[in-house]
């Protein structure tokens, strides 16, 4: 099937405007990340298949593309949410390396 | 090496504040997203079943009388409203909004669903719906997995 939309702009584009918006937390949700977008750039290209066979309208595609972008924006959570638990878990990582000092230090158990 | 050293002066209250929150509060980690919720697991995994049993009987009847709009009010209601009460239970959850942003964007989505069935939905149409309701249920799941495997 020959396709209009180029996978390889649109996917470059997500993942540069995906690590922009998550910074730091970018590199933990990357390979989810590129994955999901895959799929999106595959849906796109269903819908413009379908449309080019004449199968649905284009109030239909509008439809399809609107579950598409709720479908997207649940999966840039997750990415936001993976990211959150990176920095979760390196936040946590750097109190247990120093944990016993300040508490030592301190003459209590704080941390 | 200046602007890094300044950089480094203005983390040092973000730190300080970090470790007296975690003493008056006699915390031993930070948690920056909710616990993992089993009930929210078990239920996005029931309603990906419902989802999934309505779509195959959508692939055999749509665009027939069987695959009509009123013969489905049913799953509406029911997901509907298991939605909403998931969206409650998971705003009620601290530190879970962006589990509550994707439940509610499942029903958003569902809620579209509805609206284009009443338009009528064609036999094309059910693969790209499953493959985004797929993605939803997914990408919920996938957050709610991490949130119990995430060395805590």
């Amino acid at each position: 099937m020959s396709s209009k939309i180029d996978a390889s702009v649109i996917m470059q584009a997500m993942t540069q405007a995906a690590a922009a918006a998550l910074k730091k937390k970018w590199p933990a949700a990357r390979t989810y990340a590129g994955h999901e977008f895959e799929k999106f750039v595959l849906q796109m290209r269903q819908i413009e298949k379908l449309k080019d066979d004449r199968a649905i309208t284009e109030d239909e595609a509008r439809f399809l593309a609107r579950l598409q972008q709720n479908a997207m924006m649940t999966v840039l959570l997750t990415l936001e949410g993976l990211g959150m638990l990176a920095v979760e878990s390196a936040v946590n990582a750097s109190i247990d390396a120093v944990r016993d000092l300040i508490n030592t230090a301190i003459g209590w158990k704080i941390l | 090496m200046v602007a890094k050293r300044a950089s480094l002066r203005q983390m040092v209250p973000a730190v300080v504040i970090l470790f007296l929150l975690l003493a008056s509060a006699g915390c031993t980690s930070v948690r920056l997203v909710a616990e993992y919720d089993k009930r929210t697991d078990d239920e996005i995994t029931a309603l990906q079943k419902k989802t999934e049993v309505f779509l195959n009987a959508m692939e055999r009847t749509a665009g027939t009388p069987e695959g009509g709009y009123e013969k489905h009010v049913n799953f509406y209601d029911t997901i509907k409203a298991d939605v909403n009460v998931l969206v409650v239970r998971a705003g009620a959850l601290s530190l879970n909004v962006l589990t509550t942003q994707q439940l509610q964007l499942l029903g958003k989505s569902i809620g579209a669903l509805e609206e284009q069935h009443r338009r009528g939905l064609t036999p094309p149409m059910i693969e790209p719906v499953r493959q985004a309701l797929q993605t939803h249920y997914a990408a919920i799941l996938t957050l709610e997995v991490a949130k119990k495997t995430n060395n805590r």
